[in-house]
This record gives structure tokens, C-alpha cells and sequence, in this order.
């Protein structure tokens, strides 16, 4: 039995990074502990709600909210030359984790500071917890019918079960005790076709639970969907 | 067989909302079903994202520049101003696409007054296009994003700075991406990199914007910004 605690972070400051999602890695390292967690999807709703359906599920997680950037030139003193920087001003991030410690909630509840994204160290990236929900994965329907899968997060491999087509990799920062890791990763938000006579549910089950290489930073994580058949 | 007369049709259809004198006005600017269509597809994959009050003033708003966002671009339209009786002296239709491509003036407005991200260049380069391509027989779901690639006629170009040439063709399947109603979509699922590695949030930027000619219009913005 798979348990998820979906958490909800209220942004204190503006903050620096990614406007697309916030990596697994990051949240690991906020709250020095080992858990496996999914990319943190930004959103503007304040208020996590019951999941009864696969799509229910994925309603927060798929939904595109557009942050206004700021953009400002700056003198680099260390480079000497001039730069520009970018920060946004997001409400709120939600993140899934698979299977927490015990008091999950109590630990995140007792950090005083809780960071994500870049220009930690002048303040930027304060976040405080809002809201969380527990999801039982057994309870949720998962689809008998699909044709294609989207990648919500980036993938390292493609799973087997798909066609393998012309896709667009790129290169992600894994952070890791003060050494910078490049990794070529495939791009999210690309969709595969799935090969005939395979077993959809799980299939729909290994991408939320993300079992993919590197899984527990939050890579390999889709969706399922019926295009074929509509 | 397209003539130049329906090219310049398409190409001067929305210029009474720059306020200038000899402009068709809207009721009159375009009488062809097809180019109404055009329009009307042209018009419907940029009015899906920011929408906002109805405004006065047709002035755009940047993504990058915040600024102008809160003074009147007045000044910077009188500037320009000089560009406008080139759109009704040009009697060549390339000409004008390529006075249109270059304008400062066109980008400094938007395209509907509920939506004043969007941009006025963007759409007329976006509604010839996809004239041109309708006109030959093919539909928005035959059409292609391709990036520095020989195109047919110079009608099809859609954007261009110093280093790419971004046009709309059809049925090219080794082009950048294909088009789809939503910018991200298509963003998403390009198969080259345009770019990314030095500017990698802007790229990530661009996964989240809806709307085509503010997509494009925050690149045009973009690059202008890094030059300073």
C-alpha cells in the first residue's frame, strides 16, 4: 500500500529559480531529510482539495500558472561585466510525497527557515506551510483505456512501453553536498504514444509513483491519457 | 493564385487601430471570407491568456520592459511615428512585409483592448501567414514552426532577428514544432533547442505563455533587453 501526503508551501519572498517547477532535490535539501518527493508545481490556489479520480489527481499538477517575470541588469563585481538577473513573485507550491517519515508534519512544522530556489543566502525563497492532504493511491480509478502519456516532470530514460520517436533532451543541475551534477535529461511537457496490449493501470501507477531512475528527486513522473479512443 | 492586392489587404486590415489617416476602417478591412478566417484563427491563438479590464488606449504592455508597463509609451510612438505613411506609400507587397517585420512602431501596440500583452505586429505577421497558407489549401492543423529554413514566399515569415528566421510551412515535419492553439504546447514539444543554454529561464518562461504574439513579442523584448 502506497501512501501520498500532497503539501501545499505559501511563498513568504519573491523567489529566483525555475519558473516551471521547483526540482525534488530542492525540497530534500530545505528540509535535510530523505524523502522521496516530487517536483513542486506552481499554483494560486490556497486550498488542496480530495482527490476521487486519476484526472482529479493531476488537476493541480497539469494546470499551467503563468508567473510575471521581473527582469533587472546589475553589476557583477566579482566578473566585472554587466548581468541581468530574473526573480518572480509566486503564491504557492505543491509538492507529493510517496510514503513520509512519521510526524512528516510535525518536522516541517518545527524548521525555522525553509528555502527553495536561488539567492538563498540574500533572503529570496522563504516559504511556509499552508495546507496538506493524505491520498491513498488504492482508492483512486485508475484508467483501462490510453493511447499517449505526457511527461508532467523530466525523464532520464524512456520507459519501455513507448514508442520511441525524435525528442528534445536538455541539461538539469543536480545539486548535491556543494558538487554541481549535469545530467541530460528528456524535456517535460512532450508526449509518447504507448505500444499496443499493455497493462494501462500499471502503467498509470508507475508515473505517479515515479519509478524511474532518479524517481525520488522527481523525475518520471506522466500521465496517461485517451486520445486514440475519443 | 494569391494576388498582391489581397496580400496588402491582409497587411494593412488592422492598421486604423495605430490612429492614422487613409486607414480601411474595420467593417471594410477585409471583405474575403478566407482572409476573415485567417484573421479570425490569427486573432483566436493570442486572445486566450491575460485577459484584463477593457482599456482606452490599445498601448501594449512588455513581460520584460515593467516600466513602460506603467507610463504612457507616448513618447516612444512619436519616435517611430515617421514608419506609418511607409505602410500606405509601399505599393509592393514584399516591401511591406518587410517594413512590417522591422517595425518598432507596430509592436509598441497591442492587438485587443482586453488583452494589452498582446501585440499588433505580431498578429498582422501571423493572420498573412496563415492567409497564405489557407489560400494554398492548408489548415492550422497542417502547419509547422520551422526555424532558418527555405521558405516558398516571404509571406510565411512570422519572426526574425539577427540569428533566427522563424516561419510558418506546411506539412514540414523536420520543422521546430508543429502549431498548435497554445504557445506552450507547441514550446513544449519542439524538437531543437533555439534557444535555452545561456538563457535557460526565459526559455522555461516561455513554457507557461499562452498566447502566441505575446510569446513572441516577449522574445523580441527579450534580446532588445540583453543588447543593453
Amino acid at each position: 500500500m502506497s501512501k501520498i501526503i500532497r503539501i501545499l508551501f505559501k511563498f513568504e519572498s519573491e523567489y529566483a529559480g525555475s519558473p516551471q517547477y521547483i526540482s525534488g532535490n530542492a525540497l530534500r535539501h530545505a528540509l535535510s531529510l530523505q524523502v522521496n518527493s516530487s517536483i513542486g508545481i506552481f499554483t494560486a490556489k490556497g486550498k488542496l482539495t480530495k482527490s476521487q479520480s486519476y484526472n482529479d489527481f493531476f488537476l493541480l499538477r497539469t494546470r499551467k500558472y503563468f508567473l510575471r517575470p521581473y527582469f533587472e541588469i546589475w553589476w557583477d563585481k566579482i566578473q566585472q561585466k554587466k548581468a541581468y538577473r530574473c526573480f518572480f513573485l509566486p503564491q504557492f507550491v505543491t509538492f507529493d510525497i510517496i510514503n513520509p517519515p512519521e510526524n512528516f508534519i510535525k518536522i516541517i512544522k518545527n524548521i525555522e527557515l525553509l528555502q527553495l530556489g536561488g539567492m538563498r543566502n540574500v533572503g529570496f525563497g522563504i516559504v511556509s506551510l499552508q495546507d496538506h492532504i493524505e491520498i491513498n493511491l488504492d482508492e483512486l480509478d485508475y484508467p483501462k483505456k490510453a493511447s499517449h502519456l505526457t511527461l508532467i516532470s523530466p525523464a532520464i530514460y524512456l520507459p519501455s512501453f513507448v514508442e520511441l520517436y525524435d525528442c528534445r533532451h536538455k541539461q538539469v543541475e543536480i545539486w548535491n553536498h556543494n558538487n554541481v551534477n549535469v545530467v541530460n535529461v528528456i524535456a517535460p511537457g512532450q508526449f509518447f504514444r504507448i505500444r499496443n496490449g499493455k497493462n494501462i493501470q500499471s502503467i498509470a501507477k508507475k508515473g505517479i509513483l515515479r519509478k524511474a531512475a532518479l524517481g525520488k528527486l522527481g523525475l518520471g513522473e506522466y500521465i496517461v491519457h485517451d486520445w486514440k479512443n475519443n | 493564385m494569391i494576388t498582391e492586392k489581397e496580400i496588402l489587404q491582409i497587411l494593412r486590415h488592422d492598421m486604423h487601430k495605430i490612429q492614422i489617416a487613409g486607414a480601411p476602417r474595420h467593417k471594410d478591412a477585409l471583405l474575403d471570407t478566407i482572409a476573415q478566417k485567417a484573421d479570425a484563427t490569427a486573432a483566436w491563438i493570442s486572445r486566450n491568456f491575460l485577459r484584463k479590464k477593457f482599456e482606452k488606449e490599445l498601448h501594449r504592455k512588455s513581460l520584460i520592459f515593467q516600466e513602460r508597463n506603467f507610463k504612457q509609451p507616448r513618447s516612444q510612438i512619436s519616435q517611430h511615428r515617421l514608419e506609418a505613411a511607409k505602410f500606405f506609400e509601399e505599393s509592393d507587397a514584399k516591401q511591406l512585409h518587410k517594413a512590417i517585420v522591422n517595425s518598432k512602431l507596430l509592436n509598441l501596440y497591442s492587438e485587443a483592448r482586453s488583452f494589452p500583452y498582446t501585440s499588433l505586429k505580431y498578429h498582422i505577421l501571423l493572420s498573412c501567414a496563415l492567409y497564405y497558407n489557407l489560400k494554398n489549401g492548408y489548415q492550422l492543423k497542417d502547419l509547422y514552426l520551422c526555424e532558418n529554413f527555405p521558405v516558398e514566399s516571404p509571406f510565411q515569415i512570422i519572426y526574425q532577428d539577427e540569428a533566427r528566421i522563424w516561419s510558418i510551412l506546411p506539412q514540414q515535419k523536420e520543422g521546430m514544432t508543429k502549431v498548435y492553439s497554445k504557445f506552450y504546447t507547441s514550446w513544449e514539444c519542439r524538437r531543437k533547442l533555439s534557444f535555452g543554454g545561456d538563457h535557460k529561464i526565459f526559455d522555461e518562461l516561455l513554457t507557461t505563455i499562452g498566447s502566441w504574439t505575446t510569446a513572441l513579442a516577449a522574445i523580441e523584448d527579450f534580446f532588445q533587453f540583453i543588447k543593453f
